[in-house]
Protein backbone atom coordinates (compact mmCIF):
# COMPACT_ATOMS: atom_id res chain seq x y z
CA UNK A 1 0.00 0.00 0.00
CA UNK A 2 2.83 2.33 0.99
CA UNK A 3 4.60 1.52 -2.27
CA UNK A 4 1.51 2.49 -4.26
CA UNK A 5 1.30 5.83 -2.46
CA UNK A 6 4.98 6.45 -3.16
CA UNK A 7 4.37 5.82 -6.86
CA UNK A 8 1.41 8.19 -6.93
CA UNK A 9 3.47 10.78 -5.10
CA UNK A 10 6.25 10.46 -7.69
CA UNK A 11 3.71 10.97 -10.51
CA UNK A 12 2.27 13.99 -8.70
CA UNK A 13 5.72 15.54 -8.24
CA UNK A 14 6.57 15.18 -11.94
CA UNK A 15 3.20 16.64 -12.92
CA UNK A 16 3.94 19.57 -10.62
CA UNK A 17 7.36 20.02 -12.28
CA UNK A 18 5.66 20.00 -15.71
CA UNK A 19 3.14 22.53 -14.42
CA UNK A 20 5.89 24.82 -13.05
CA UNK A 21 8.03 24.58 -16.22
CA UNK A 22 4.97 25.50 -18.32
CA UNK A 23 4.37 28.55 -16.08
CA UNK A 24 8.02 29.60 -16.39
CA UNK A 25 8.02 29.25 -20.19
CA UNK A 26 4.67 31.01 -20.24
CA UNK A 27 3.88 30.13 -23.84
CA UNK A 28 1.08 27.55 -23.96
CA UNK A 29 1.31 27.37 -27.75
CA UNK A 30 4.94 26.10 -27.72
CA UNK A 31 4.89 24.29 -24.40
CA UNK A 32 1.42 23.47 -23.06
CA UNK A 33 1.11 22.60 -19.38
CA UNK A 34 -0.97 19.78 -17.87
CA UNK A 35 -4.09 21.95 -17.66
CA UNK A 36 -4.03 22.89 -21.36
CA UNK A 37 -3.23 19.32 -22.31
CA UNK A 38 -6.15 17.91 -20.31
CA UNK A 39 -8.43 20.62 -21.70
CA UNK A 40 -7.42 19.66 -25.24
CA UNK A 41 -7.82 15.98 -24.44
CA UNK A 42 -11.30 16.19 -22.95
CA UNK A 43 -12.42 19.31 -24.82
CA UNK A 44 -11.43 18.43 -28.40
CA UNK A 45 -9.94 15.00 -28.77
CA UNK A 46 -12.13 12.60 -26.77
CA UNK A 47 -15.34 14.39 -27.64
CA UNK A 48 -14.25 14.91 -31.27
CA UNK A 49 -15.17 12.73 -34.23
CA UNK A 50 -13.68 9.27 -34.45
CA UNK A 51 -11.65 9.30 -31.22
CA UNK A 52 -12.50 5.73 -30.25
CA UNK A 53 -12.12 4.50 -33.80
CA UNK A 54 -8.69 6.16 -33.99
CA UNK A 55 -7.56 4.67 -30.69
CA UNK A 56 -8.99 1.23 -31.40
CA UNK A 57 -7.45 1.12 -34.88
CA UNK A 58 -4.00 1.93 -33.48
CA UNK A 59 -4.50 -0.54 -30.66
CA UNK A 60 -5.56 -3.23 -33.10
CA UNK A 61 -2.47 -2.61 -35.26
CA UNK A 62 -0.21 -2.84 -32.21
CA UNK A 63 -1.90 -6.03 -31.02
CA UNK A 64 -1.70 -7.62 -34.48
CA UNK A 65 1.98 -6.70 -34.81
CA UNK A 66 2.72 -7.98 -31.31
CA UNK A 67 0.69 -11.17 -31.83
CA UNK A 68 2.59 -11.94 -35.03
CA UNK A 69 5.96 -11.33 -33.39
CA UNK A 70 4.98 -13.32 -30.28
CA UNK A 71 3.75 -16.34 -32.25
CA UNK A 72 6.61 -16.47 -34.73
CA UNK A 73 9.21 -15.48 -32.09
CA UNK A 74 7.97 -18.22 -29.79
CA UNK A 75 7.88 -20.97 -32.42
CA UNK A 76 11.21 -20.08 -34.02
CA UNK A 77 12.82 -19.26 -30.65
CA UNK A 78 11.88 -22.67 -29.22
CA UNK A 79 13.13 -24.45 -32.35
CA UNK A 80 16.38 -22.43 -32.40
CA UNK A 81 16.93 -22.97 -28.67
CA UNK A 82 16.63 -26.72 -29.09
CA UNK A 83 18.50 -27.02 -32.42
CA UNK A 84 21.69 -24.98 -32.60
CA UNK A 85 21.92 -25.52 -36.37
CA UNK A 86 18.54 -23.87 -36.86
CA UNK A 87 19.65 -20.91 -34.72
CA UNK A 88 22.75 -20.54 -36.92
CA UNK A 89 20.54 -20.62 -40.01
CA UNK A 90 18.28 -17.82 -38.67
CA UNK A 91 21.09 -15.71 -37.23
CA UNK A 92 21.88 -13.64 -40.41
CA UNK A 93 18.26 -12.62 -41.04
CA UNK A 94 17.66 -11.78 -37.36
CA UNK A 95 20.84 -9.68 -37.30
CA UNK A 96 19.74 -7.84 -40.46
CA UNK A 97 16.30 -7.07 -38.94
CA UNK A 98 17.90 -5.94 -35.67
CA UNK A 99 20.45 -3.66 -37.34
CA UNK A 100 18.33 -2.07 -40.05
CA UNK A 101 17.05 1.41 -39.11
CA UNK A 102 13.30 1.48 -38.52
CA UNK A 103 12.96 4.32 -41.04
CA UNK A 104 14.34 2.10 -43.83
CA UNK A 105 11.72 -0.51 -43.02
CA UNK A 106 8.92 2.06 -42.89
CA UNK A 107 9.86 3.54 -46.27
CA UNK A 108 10.17 0.11 -47.90
CA UNK A 109 6.90 -1.05 -46.35
CA UNK A 110 5.16 2.08 -47.66
CA UNK A 111 6.36 1.16 -51.14
CA UNK A 112 5.39 -2.48 -50.92
CA UNK A 113 2.21 -2.56 -48.77
CA UNK A 114 -1.03 -0.69 -48.13
CA UNK A 115 -0.48 2.30 -45.82
CA UNK A 116 -2.91 0.92 -43.26
CA UNK A 117 -0.88 -2.29 -42.88
CA UNK A 118 2.55 -0.61 -42.71
CA UNK A 119 2.37 0.03 -38.91
CA UNK A 120 1.49 -3.64 -38.26
CA UNK A 121 4.46 -4.85 -40.29
CA UNK A 122 6.81 -2.38 -38.60
CA UNK A 123 5.59 -3.37 -35.13
CA UNK A 124 6.14 -7.03 -36.04
CA UNK A 125 9.63 -6.42 -37.48
CA UNK A 126 10.82 -4.42 -34.48
CA UNK A 127 9.43 -6.79 -31.85
CA UNK A 128 10.13 -10.16 -33.47
CA UNK A 129 13.95 -10.17 -32.94
CA UNK A 130 13.50 -9.31 -29.25
CA UNK A 131 10.95 -12.07 -28.64
CA UNK A 132 12.93 -14.57 -30.71
CA UNK A 133 16.27 -13.83 -29.02
CA UNK A 134 14.83 -13.96 -25.51
CA UNK A 135 12.95 -17.19 -26.13
CA UNK A 136 16.00 -18.80 -27.73
CA UNK A 137 18.14 -17.72 -24.79
CA UNK A 138 15.55 -19.01 -22.29
CA UNK A 139 15.35 -22.37 -24.04
CA UNK A 140 19.11 -22.79 -24.18
CA UNK A 141 19.30 -21.91 -20.46
CA UNK A 142 16.75 -24.58 -19.53
CA UNK A 143 18.08 -26.77 -16.72
CA UNK A 144 19.54 -29.88 -18.35
CA UNK A 145 18.99 -31.81 -15.15
CA UNK A 146 15.23 -31.34 -15.47
CA UNK A 147 15.40 -32.53 -19.06
CA UNK A 148 17.32 -35.62 -17.93
CA UNK A 149 14.66 -36.23 -15.28
CA UNK A 150 11.93 -36.05 -17.94
CA UNK A 151 13.91 -38.33 -20.27
CA UNK A 152 14.37 -40.89 -17.53
CA UNK A 153 10.68 -40.89 -16.67
CA UNK A 154 9.91 -41.23 -20.40
CA UNK A 155 7.90 -38.02 -20.61
CA UNK A 156 6.76 -37.39 -24.20
CA UNK A 157 8.52 -34.59 -26.15
CA UNK A 158 5.37 -32.44 -26.48
CA UNK A 159 4.97 -32.41 -22.71
CA UNK A 160 8.67 -31.76 -22.17
CA UNK A 161 8.22 -28.62 -24.30
CA UNK A 162 5.03 -27.67 -22.48
CA UNK A 163 6.07 -28.64 -18.94
CA UNK A 164 9.76 -27.73 -18.91
CA UNK A 165 10.89 -25.61 -21.87
CA UNK A 166 7.95 -23.20 -21.96
CA UNK A 167 7.85 -22.88 -18.18
CA UNK A 168 11.59 -22.17 -18.03
CA UNK A 169 11.20 -19.60 -20.75
CA UNK A 170 8.38 -17.72 -19.01
CA UNK A 171 10.57 -15.06 -17.30
CA UNK A 172 12.44 -14.46 -20.57
CA UNK A 173 9.13 -14.18 -22.41
CA UNK A 174 7.77 -11.75 -19.80
CA UNK A 175 10.85 -9.57 -20.05
CA UNK A 176 10.63 -9.54 -23.87
CA UNK A 177 6.89 -8.85 -23.79
CA UNK A 178 7.44 -5.95 -21.41
CA UNK A 179 10.03 -4.37 -23.72
CA UNK A 180 7.90 -5.03 -26.80
CA UNK A 181 4.78 -3.40 -25.38
CA UNK A 182 6.54 -0.06 -25.04
CA UNK A 183 8.48 -0.45 -28.26
CA UNK A 184 5.38 -1.67 -30.15
CA UNK A 185 3.52 1.55 -29.29
CA UNK A 186 6.44 3.75 -30.29
CA UNK A 187 7.16 2.15 -33.66
CA UNK A 188 3.51 1.64 -34.62
CA UNK A 189 2.70 5.27 -33.96
CA UNK A 190 5.90 6.35 -35.75
CA UNK A 191 4.90 4.27 -38.77
CA UNK A 192 1.41 5.78 -38.66
CA UNK A 193 2.91 9.28 -38.62
CA UNK A 194 4.84 8.52 -41.81
CA UNK A 195 2.28 6.35 -43.60
CA UNK A 196 -0.61 8.47 -42.33
CA UNK A 197 -3.43 5.95 -42.84
CA UNK A 198 -7.05 7.17 -42.46
CA UNK A 199 -7.31 6.25 -38.81
CA UNK A 200 -4.58 6.00 -36.17
CA UNK A 201 -3.03 7.96 -33.35
CA UNK A 202 0.05 8.56 -35.51
CA UNK A 203 -2.10 10.08 -38.25
CA UNK A 204 -3.61 12.49 -35.72
CA UNK A 205 -0.09 13.38 -34.52
CA UNK A 206 0.80 14.08 -38.14
CA UNK A 207 -2.26 16.37 -38.43
CA UNK A 208 -1.18 18.17 -35.27
CA UNK A 209 2.24 18.74 -36.83
CA UNK A 210 0.68 20.07 -40.08
CA UNK A 211 -1.64 22.45 -38.21
CA UNK A 212 1.05 23.38 -35.64
CA UNK A 213 -0.85 22.23 -32.57
CA UNK A 214 1.65 21.10 -29.92
CA UNK A 215 -1.13 20.81 -27.36
CA UNK A 216 -2.72 18.06 -29.47
CA UNK A 217 0.64 16.29 -29.66
CA UNK A 218 0.82 16.38 -25.87
CA UNK A 219 -2.76 15.16 -25.54
CA UNK A 220 -2.35 12.25 -27.97
CA UNK A 221 0.93 11.34 -26.29
CA UNK A 222 -0.98 11.24 -23.02
CA UNK A 223 -3.46 8.82 -24.62
CA UNK A 224 -0.56 6.60 -25.74
CA UNK A 225 0.93 6.62 -22.24
CA UNK A 226 -2.39 5.61 -20.68
CA UNK A 227 -2.92 2.78 -23.20
CA UNK A 228 0.64 1.58 -22.76
CA UNK A 229 0.22 1.57 -18.97
CA UNK A 230 -3.06 -0.37 -19.22
CA UNK A 231 -1.50 -3.00 -21.48
CA UNK A 232 1.47 -3.31 -19.12
CA UNK A 233 -0.93 -3.94 -16.22
CA UNK A 234 -2.73 -6.55 -18.32
CA UNK A 235 0.59 -8.26 -18.99
CA UNK A 236 1.45 -8.22 -15.28
CA UNK A 237 -1.96 -9.74 -14.54
CA UNK A 238 -1.44 -12.52 -17.09
CA UNK A 239 2.02 -13.34 -15.71
CA UNK A 240 1.10 -12.92 -12.05
CA UNK A 241 2.54 -15.41 -9.62
CA UNK A 242 -0.39 -17.54 -8.54
CA UNK A 243 1.34 -19.56 -5.87
CA UNK A 244 -0.77 -20.05 -2.80
CA UNK A 245 -0.09 -21.42 0.62
CA UNK A 246 2.04 -20.47 3.54
CA UNK A 247 5.69 -21.32 3.86
CA UNK A 248 6.26 -24.71 5.32
CA UNK A 249 8.53 -25.24 8.22
CA UNK A 250 9.81 -28.46 9.64
CA UNK A 251 10.81 -31.44 7.57
CA UNK B 1 16.27 -60.81 -15.23
CA UNK B 2 19.13 -59.60 -13.04
CA UNK B 3 21.17 -56.59 -14.08
CA UNK B 4 24.65 -57.48 -15.33
CA UNK B 5 27.42 -55.21 -16.52
CA UNK B 6 30.24 -56.69 -18.54
CA UNK B 7 33.49 -55.03 -19.65
CA UNK B 8 31.92 -51.59 -19.59
CA UNK B 9 34.06 -48.66 -20.66
CA UNK B 10 32.98 -45.04 -20.59
CA UNK B 11 35.19 -42.25 -21.85
CA UNK B 12 34.83 -38.46 -21.74
CA UNK B 13 37.11 -36.81 -24.28
CA UNK B 14 39.59 -39.66 -24.10
CA UNK B 15 39.51 -39.79 -20.29
CA UNK B 16 38.29 -43.13 -18.97
CA UNK B 17 35.79 -42.96 -16.13
CA UNK B 18 34.79 -46.60 -16.38
CA UNK B 19 37.38 -49.01 -17.67
CA UNK B 20 36.45 -52.60 -18.49
CA UNK B 21 34.12 -52.57 -15.55
CA UNK B 22 32.13 -55.61 -14.40
CA UNK B 23 29.39 -55.86 -11.79
CA UNK B 24 26.27 -57.94 -11.12
CA UNK B 25 23.29 -56.73 -9.16
CA UNK B 26 20.68 -58.79 -7.35
CA UNK B 27 16.99 -58.41 -8.15
CA UNK B 28 14.53 -56.88 -5.71
CA UNK B 29 17.12 -55.93 -3.12
CA UNK B 30 18.88 -52.71 -2.28
CA UNK B 31 22.28 -52.87 -3.96
CA UNK B 32 24.60 -50.24 -2.58
CA UNK B 33 27.58 -48.97 -4.52
CA UNK B 34 30.01 -47.47 -2.06
CA UNK B 35 32.90 -45.39 -3.32
CA UNK B 36 34.77 -42.17 -2.81
CA UNK B 37 33.48 -38.92 -4.29
CA UNK B 38 34.30 -38.50 -7.96
CA UNK B 39 35.02 -42.18 -8.61
CA UNK B 40 32.32 -42.39 -11.28
CA UNK B 41 29.32 -43.64 -9.32
CA UNK B 42 26.90 -41.15 -10.88
CA UNK B 43 28.26 -41.91 -14.35
CA UNK B 44 27.60 -45.60 -13.70
CA UNK B 45 23.94 -44.89 -12.82
CA UNK B 46 23.53 -42.59 -15.81
CA UNK B 47 24.94 -45.21 -18.16
CA UNK B 48 22.69 -47.92 -16.73
CA UNK B 49 19.61 -45.70 -17.06
CA UNK B 50 20.47 -44.68 -20.61
CA UNK B 51 20.94 -41.00 -19.75
CA UNK B 52 24.50 -41.34 -21.02
CA UNK B 53 25.95 -43.56 -23.72
CA UNK B 54 28.88 -45.84 -23.05
CA UNK B 55 31.96 -46.41 -25.15
CA UNK B 56 32.03 -50.21 -25.12
CA UNK B 57 30.83 -53.20 -23.13
CA UNK B 58 27.52 -54.79 -22.40
CA UNK B 59 24.63 -54.15 -20.05
CA UNK B 60 22.04 -56.90 -19.76
CA UNK B 61 18.82 -57.10 -17.81
CA UNK B 62 17.66 -53.58 -18.60
CA UNK B 63 15.98 -54.15 -21.97
CA UNK B 64 12.69 -52.25 -21.99
CA UNK B 65 13.06 -51.65 -18.26
CA UNK B 66 11.63 -48.53 -16.76
CA UNK B 67 13.61 -46.57 -14.21
CA UNK B 68 12.79 -44.35 -11.31
CA UNK B 69 15.52 -42.04 -10.09
CA UNK B 70 16.02 -40.22 -6.83
CA UNK B 71 18.61 -37.62 -7.64
CA UNK B 72 21.11 -35.87 -5.44
CA UNK B 73 19.37 -32.57 -6.19
CA UNK B 74 15.64 -33.13 -6.13
CA UNK B 75 15.00 -32.01 -9.75
CA UNK B 76 11.47 -30.87 -8.99
CA UNK B 77 9.53 -28.57 -11.29
CA UNK B 78 9.23 -25.41 -9.23
CA UNK B 79 6.28 -24.12 -11.27
CA UNK B 80 4.16 -27.17 -10.38
CA UNK B 81 2.80 -27.97 -6.96
CA UNK B 82 3.57 -31.17 -5.07
CA UNK B 83 0.74 -33.20 -6.63
CA UNK B 84 1.42 -31.94 -10.14
CA UNK B 85 5.12 -32.84 -9.83
CA UNK B 86 4.14 -36.48 -9.41
CA UNK B 87 1.34 -36.24 -11.97
CA UNK B 88 3.80 -34.89 -14.54
CA UNK B 89 5.87 -38.10 -14.66
CA UNK B 90 2.77 -40.31 -14.59
CA UNK B 91 0.80 -38.63 -17.37
CA UNK B 92 2.38 -40.66 -20.17
CA UNK B 93 2.25 -43.95 -18.23
CA UNK B 94 -0.33 -46.60 -18.87
CA UNK B 95 -1.34 -46.77 -15.21
CA UNK B 96 -5.00 -46.76 -14.34
CA UNK B 97 -6.28 -44.65 -11.49
CA UNK B 98 -3.34 -42.31 -11.23
CA UNK B 99 -5.07 -40.17 -8.61
CA UNK B 100 -5.34 -43.04 -6.14
CA UNK B 101 -1.70 -43.90 -6.73
CA UNK B 102 -0.59 -40.31 -6.17
CA UNK B 103 -2.70 -40.04 -3.03
CA UNK B 104 -1.22 -43.27 -1.71
CA UNK B 105 2.38 -42.11 -2.02
CA UNK B 106 1.63 -38.60 -0.80
CA UNK B 107 0.11 -40.14 2.28
CA UNK B 108 2.96 -42.57 2.92
CA UNK B 109 5.52 -39.76 2.64
CA UNK B 110 3.43 -37.43 4.82
CA UNK B 111 2.86 -34.91 2.05
CA UNK B 112 -0.92 -35.16 1.67
CA UNK B 113 -1.62 -31.88 3.39
CA UNK B 114 1.09 -30.16 1.33
CA UNK B 115 -0.23 -31.37 -2.04
CA UNK B 116 -1.00 -27.79 -3.13
CA UNK B 117 2.37 -26.38 -2.07
CA UNK B 118 5.11 -25.48 -4.51
CA UNK B 119 8.68 -26.78 -4.13
CA UNK B 120 9.95 -23.32 -3.10
CA UNK B 121 7.56 -23.48 -0.17
CA UNK B 122 8.93 -26.79 1.11
CA UNK B 123 11.91 -27.51 3.34
CA UNK B 124 14.86 -29.56 2.03
CA UNK B 125 13.58 -32.72 3.71
CA UNK B 126 10.09 -32.32 2.27
CA UNK B 127 11.49 -31.78 -1.19
CA UNK B 128 13.44 -35.01 -0.93
CA UNK B 129 10.31 -36.77 0.36
CA UNK B 130 8.49 -35.54 -2.73
CA UNK B 131 11.30 -36.84 -4.90
CA UNK B 132 10.96 -40.24 -3.17
CA UNK B 133 7.16 -40.20 -3.58
CA UNK B 134 7.57 -39.39 -7.28
CA UNK B 135 10.07 -42.22 -7.75
CA UNK B 136 7.79 -44.77 -6.08
CA UNK B 137 4.62 -43.52 -7.74
CA UNK B 138 6.28 -44.04 -11.12
CA UNK B 139 6.21 -47.73 -12.01
CA UNK B 140 9.96 -48.02 -12.56
CA UNK B 141 11.24 -51.56 -12.28
CA UNK B 142 14.69 -50.37 -11.24
CA UNK B 143 15.08 -47.55 -8.74
CA UNK B 144 18.30 -45.56 -9.00
CA UNK B 145 19.41 -43.42 -6.08
CA UNK B 146 22.31 -41.01 -6.37
CA UNK B 147 23.28 -39.91 -2.86
CA UNK B 148 19.81 -38.52 -2.28
CA UNK B 149 20.39 -37.67 1.38
CA UNK B 150 23.79 -36.07 0.92
CA UNK B 151 22.72 -32.50 1.64
CA UNK B 152 20.65 -33.35 4.71
CA UNK B 153 21.64 -33.29 8.38
CA UNK B 154 22.12 -36.55 10.28
CA UNK B 155 18.73 -36.51 12.02
CA UNK B 156 16.82 -35.91 8.82
CA UNK B 157 18.95 -38.40 6.95
CA UNK B 158 18.05 -41.09 9.49
CA UNK B 159 14.38 -40.12 9.35
CA UNK B 160 14.24 -40.26 5.56
CA UNK B 161 16.22 -43.48 5.40
CA UNK B 162 13.73 -45.12 7.76
CA UNK B 163 10.81 -43.78 5.72
CA UNK B 164 12.40 -44.95 2.50
CA UNK B 165 12.91 -48.47 3.87
CA UNK B 166 9.31 -48.56 5.12
CA UNK B 167 8.13 -47.55 1.66
CA UNK B 168 10.43 -50.00 -0.08
CA UNK B 169 9.25 -52.87 2.12
CA UNK B 170 5.71 -52.20 0.91
CA UNK B 171 6.76 -51.88 -2.73
CA UNK B 172 9.94 -53.85 -3.38
CA UNK B 173 12.01 -53.11 -6.46
CA UNK B 174 15.60 -53.51 -7.50
CA UNK B 175 17.45 -50.55 -6.06
CA UNK B 176 20.89 -49.30 -7.08
CA UNK B 177 21.98 -46.86 -4.44
CA UNK B 178 25.25 -44.99 -4.68
CA UNK B 179 26.90 -43.27 -1.76
CA UNK B 180 30.31 -42.42 -0.37
CA UNK B 181 29.13 -42.76 3.22
CA UNK B 182 29.71 -46.03 4.97
CA UNK B 183 27.05 -45.34 7.61
CA UNK B 184 24.43 -44.63 4.97
CA UNK B 185 25.33 -47.79 3.07
CA UNK B 186 24.95 -49.82 6.23
CA UNK B 187 21.59 -48.28 7.02
CA UNK B 188 20.18 -48.92 3.57
CA UNK B 189 21.75 -51.81 1.76
CA UNK B 190 21.16 -55.52 1.43
CA UNK B 191 24.56 -55.87 -0.13
CA UNK B 192 27.41 -53.47 -0.63
CA UNK B 193 29.74 -53.18 -3.60
CA UNK B 194 32.86 -51.22 -2.83
CA UNK B 195 34.35 -49.44 -5.79
CA UNK B 196 37.98 -48.67 -6.42
CA UNK B 197 39.66 -45.47 -7.48
CA UNK B 198 38.98 -43.77 -10.80
CA UNK B 199 38.77 -45.19 -13.38
CA UNK B 200 36.44 -47.80 -11.97
CA UNK B 201 38.22 -50.99 -12.76
CA UNK B 202 37.15 -53.44 -10.15
CA UNK B 203 34.87 -54.12 -7.31
CA UNK B 204 36.74 -54.83 -4.17
CA UNK B 205 34.00 -56.84 -2.63
CA UNK B 206 30.70 -58.12 -3.79
CA UNK B 207 29.88 -60.57 -1.07
CA UNK B 208 29.16 -58.27 1.81
CA UNK B 209 25.64 -58.91 2.98
CA UNK B 210 24.35 -56.56 5.62
CA UNK B 211 21.40 -56.48 7.92
CA UNK B 212 19.61 -53.26 7.05
CA UNK B 213 19.33 -50.73 9.83
CA UNK B 214 22.22 -52.18 11.86
CA UNK B 215 22.67 -49.10 13.94
CA UNK B 216 22.96 -50.47 17.44
CA UNK B 217 26.75 -50.56 17.85
CA UNK B 218 26.50 -54.28 18.39
CA UNK B 219 29.57 -56.45 18.11
CA UNK B 220 28.38 -57.66 14.66
CA UNK B 221 28.04 -54.11 13.44
CA UNK B 222 31.51 -53.16 14.61
CA UNK B 223 32.98 -56.23 12.92
CA UNK B 224 31.16 -55.47 9.69
CA UNK B 225 32.26 -51.86 9.75
CA UNK B 226 35.84 -52.93 10.27
CA UNK B 227 35.62 -55.30 7.31
CA UNK B 228 34.15 -52.64 5.09
CA UNK B 229 36.71 -50.06 6.09
CA UNK B 230 39.50 -52.55 5.53
CA UNK B 231 38.21 -53.13 2.01
CA UNK B 232 37.78 -49.44 1.30
CA UNK B 233 41.31 -48.60 2.36
CA UNK B 234 43.25 -51.62 1.10
CA UNK B 235 41.22 -52.76 -1.84
CA UNK B 236 41.38 -56.27 -0.49
CA UNK B 237 39.02 -58.62 1.20
CA UNK B 238 39.80 -59.12 4.84
CA UNK B 239 39.98 -62.76 5.79
CA UNK B 240 37.47 -63.79 8.42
Amino acid sequence: MKKRWMKLLAVAIWLAIWFIVAIIINDSFKFPGPVETLNALFGNIISGDGFFRTVLTSLLRILLGLAGSFILGLVLGVAAGIKKGFADFLEPIVTVIKSTPVMSFIILAMIWFKFSTVPIIICFLMCFPIIYSNIREGISQTDKKLLDMAKLYKVKPARVIQGIYLKSVKPYFYSAANICLGLGFKVTVAAEVLASPDYGIGSRLYDAKIYLEPVEVFAWTFVILVLSYLLEQLLKFIFRDNKKGALANGS
Amino acid sequence: MALRIKNLTKEYNGHKVLDNFNINFDDNVINCILGESGCGKTTLLNVISGLEDFTSGEITGVNNSTFSYIFQETRLLKWYNVRKNIEYVLEDCSITDKDTRINKYLEITGLSEFAGYYPDQLSGGMKQRLSIARAFAYPGEILLMDEPFKALDMKLKKELTDEFLKLWNKDRRTVLFVTHELEEAMMMADNIHILGETPLREIYRTDIKVQKGQRNNSEEEIVLKRKLLYSVFTGQKEED
